[in-house]
C-alpha cells in the first residue's frame, strides 16, 4: 500500500515544490499546471498547511480503510457467487431426477402456491427464491446478449447475475444454442414441484389439491411464461437473421485496453534483477463478455503470471464472439509487457 | 511535466471506462482503484476547507460512500471536475452544517455558484495558447500590479517566486493577483458579450 502513495507523480511533484527542491523552470510548470486544474490548486492549499510525513500517513491510513471495503466487499461477492451456483446445482438435479413424476398442468397450476410453500420450514427453503429469479434473469440474459450485434454491456442491475454466469456459462457450452430449451426446463413453475416433490406423497398431493381451486389464477402465470418464450425466440430469429460475426474486442476499443494495461501493471517488488520482460497469457471470453479460463503461455515466473492474471480478471469486460449474430465463447490471446 | 491536452483527454476516457465498469458489475474495488487516484486531491481540498486532519479524514470516507450511490445516479462526463464539484459540496455543507450563522451561509451560497461554472470551463487564459483580442484587451485594463503579474507569469513564463522578487512583493500576493486578475478577465469578457 505505501507504494501506492510512493507511486503516484503528481503528489511526488507536490512534495518536491513544498520541498524547495526544484528549478525555477520546474516551479513553473508545477505553478502553471495548477493554474489550468482548479481542482489541484486548492488540494494544493489544503496540503500545503501540512509536513510531508502528515500527509503520507494520513494517505496510508485512509488507504487502509477502502482496502477492509474491499475485501470485506470480495468476500461478500464469493459468497453469494458460491451460493446461487449450489442452489443452480441442487435445482437442476432436482429437476432432473423428478421430471417425469409430473405433467406440465399440474406444474403450472402450483405456480401460486409458490409464496406461501416457500414460507414452510423445507430444508431447502433457501434455495427457492434463489433458483428463480437466476434462472429467469438467464433468460433475460440470453436475450440481451443474442442482441448483442450491437453489442451493448449487460444492465448493471444484473450485477451478481453476470458474475456466477462467469461459472456457469463457462462450462456448459453446449447450451448455447438452447435457450429456448433452458427456457422450458427452467422456469420458475417447473422448479417449484420438485421442490414439493422433495416432500412426503401426501402433502404433494394436497398442494395439487389446493392447487387445484387456484386454476383460474394459475393461467396469466402462464400465460406470461408463453409470452416471454416467444419474445426470445422472435429475438434471437431477428439477430439470425442479420448474420453478424464479429471477433471478442475489449469494451472501449483496443488501444484503450492496452492504455489500461500499461497504466495498472505492477511490476513484482520480489524480482531481484528487474529488467523488461513480456507475458502471455490465452483466455476465453465468455458468451456474457467475462474473461475465464486464463493460461500462460509465456511467463518468466510466477510473480508476473500471478499480476497478468490480475490485470485480465479486473480489466474491462469484452464484447462476445459473434457467430451468425448469436454470441458464442470466444478465445483470445493478449501480450502484458513489464517495465521496471 | 505540464500535462497536455492529449493526456489530460486519455486519462478523462480512462475514469469513464472505469466508471461504466463500475455501473455494469458493481465492483467496489473498481471505484476504490479510481477514487485512490484522486484521494489526494479530495483530501486536500477537505483539508482547506475543514481546516483539520481528523474532519479532513472523515470527509474523504464520507465522500467516497457518496461516490457509491451518486456514481450510478448521475451522468458524469468528467469524472475529475465531477468529483471536484462533489467535493467541493461537500465541505461546504459540512460548514454550514457547523455554523449556523446566517451571514457565513448567503456568502457560502454564492461561492457554491462559483465552483460549478469553474470546473465546467478553463480559463480562457489556460485553455490556449494564443489569446483573442477581446482577452488582450481586457489584459490592458487590468490594474498594473495584477497585469505584471500576468505578463511575467503567463507570457515571460516566470514562476511566482521570481515573479515576487521582480516585483518587490511575497509569493502569495503573486498568487492572489493572479487569481484575481483572472477573475476580473472573465468579468471582463463576459461583458463584452453582452
Amino acid at each position: 500500500m505505501s507504494e501506492k502513495v510512493k507511486h503516484n507523480e503528481q503528489l511526488e511533484g507536490i512534495f518536491k515544490y513544498l520541498n524547495d527542491s526544484m528549478s525555477n523552470t520546474e516551479r513553473y510548470d508545477f505553478e502553471r499546471d495548477l493554474e489550468r486544474d482548479p481542482f489541484t490548486y486548492e488540494a494544493f492549499d489544503g496540503l500545503s498547511q501540512l509536513k510531508r510525513s502528515e500527509i503520507e500517513s494520513d494517505l496510508l491510513a485512509l488507504d487502509v480503510i477502502s482496502g477492509k471495503k474491499k475485501k470485506t466487499n470480495k468476500a461478500l461477492k464469493w459468497i453469494s457467487v458460491a451460493a446461487v451456483f449450489i442452489a443452480l446445482i441442487s435445482g437442476t438435479f432436482y429437476l432432473y431426477e423428478n421430471f417425469d413424476s409430473f405433467n406440465f398442468r399440474t406444474a403450472k397450476n402450483i405456480d401460486k402456491n409458490i409464496p406461501e410453500k416457500i414460507n414452510e420450514p423445507l430444508a431447502f427453503k433457501k434455495e427457492v427464491p434463489k433458483i428463480v429469479p437466476v434462472d429467469t434473469t438467464r433468460i433475460m440474459l440470453a436475450g440481451v446478449d443474442s442482441n448483442s450485434a450491437t453489442q451493448q454491456p449487460v444492465p448493471s442491475k444484473y450485477g451478481n447475475t453476470v458474475a456466477s454466469n462467469t461459472l456457469t456459462s463457462g462450462d456448459k457450452p453446449g447450451m448455447k444454442d438452447s435457450a429456448k430449451k433452458r427456457a422450458i426446463f427452467k422456469t420458475p413453475a417447473d422448479v417449484v414441484p420438485m421442490m414439493a416433490s422433495k416432500k412426503t406423497e401426501e402433502s404433494v398431493a394436497e398442494i395439487v389439491s389446493v392447487a387445484a381451486d387456484d386454476q383460474t389464477q394459475a393461467a396469466p402465470a402462464a400465460e406470461a411464461d408463453k409470452l416471454l418464450h416467444e419474445e426470445i425466440a422472435t429475438k434471437e430469429e431477428a439477430v439470425k437473421r442479420l448474420g453478424a460475426n464479429a471477433d471478442p474486442e475489449p469494451l472501449g476499443g483496443s488501444a484503450l485496453y492496452k492504455t489500461y494495461l500499461d497504466k495498472n501493471v505492477k511490476y513484482p517488488a520480489s524480482v531481484e534483477k528487474p529488467q523488461r520482460e513480456t507475458v502471455r497469457v490465452r483466455f476465453k471470453i465468455s458468451k456474457t463478455g467475462v474473461p475465464t479460463n486464463i493460461q500462460v503461455e509465456k511467463s518468466p515466473g510466477e510473480a508476473f503470471t500471478n499480476e497478468a492474471i490480475r490485470l485480465i480478471q479486473n480489466g474491462p469486460r469484452w464484447s462476445p464472439e459473434i457467430k451468425d449474430g448469436i454470441p458464442v465463447e470466444g478465445e483470445v490471446s493478449v501480450k502484458i509487457t513489464f517495465k521496471p | 511535466m505540464p500535462s497536455t491536452g492529449k493526456q489530460l483527454e486519455f486519462d478523462r476516457q480512462l475514469d469513464l471506462l472505469q466508471i461504466k465498469q463500475f455501473r455494469r458489475t458493481g465492483d467496489m474495488e473498481v471505484l476504490g482503484d479510481l477514487y485512490q487516484k484522486y484521494m489526494h486531491l479530495v483530501y486536500g481540498v477537505c483539508l482547506k476547507y475543514l481546516k483539520n486532519r481528523s474532519d479532513a479524514q472523515d470527509a474523504v470516507i464520507s465522500i467516497f460512500e457518496k461516490l457509491t450511490i451518486d456514481a450510478i445516479r448521475q451522468e458524469i462526463g468528467h469524472f475529475k471536475n465531477w468529483l471536484f464539484v462533489v467535493t467541493k459540496n461537500y465541505c461546504l455543507m459540512e460548514i454550514r452544517k457547523r455554523s449556523a450563522d446566517e451571514a457565513k451561509f448567503s456568502n457560502w451560497q454564492e461561492d457554491e455558484k462559483q465552483i460549478m461554472e469553474l470546473c465546467i470551463e478553463m480559463h480562457p487564459l489556460d485553455e490556449s495558447a494564443k489569446l483573442s483580442d477581446a482577452l488582450q484587451d481586457c489584459i490592458t485594463r487590468l490594474k498594473d500590479e495584477q497585469k505584471d503579474c500576468i505578463n511575467l507569469f503567463y507570457f515571460k513564463k516566470k514562476c511566482y517566486r521570481e515573479v515576487g522578487k521582480m516585483l518587490h512583493i511575497e509569493e502569495k500576493a503573486v498568487k492572489s493577483s493572479i487569481q484575481n486578475a483572472k477573475r476580473n478577465l472573465k468579468i471582463c469578457l463576459e461583458r463584452k458579450h453582452e
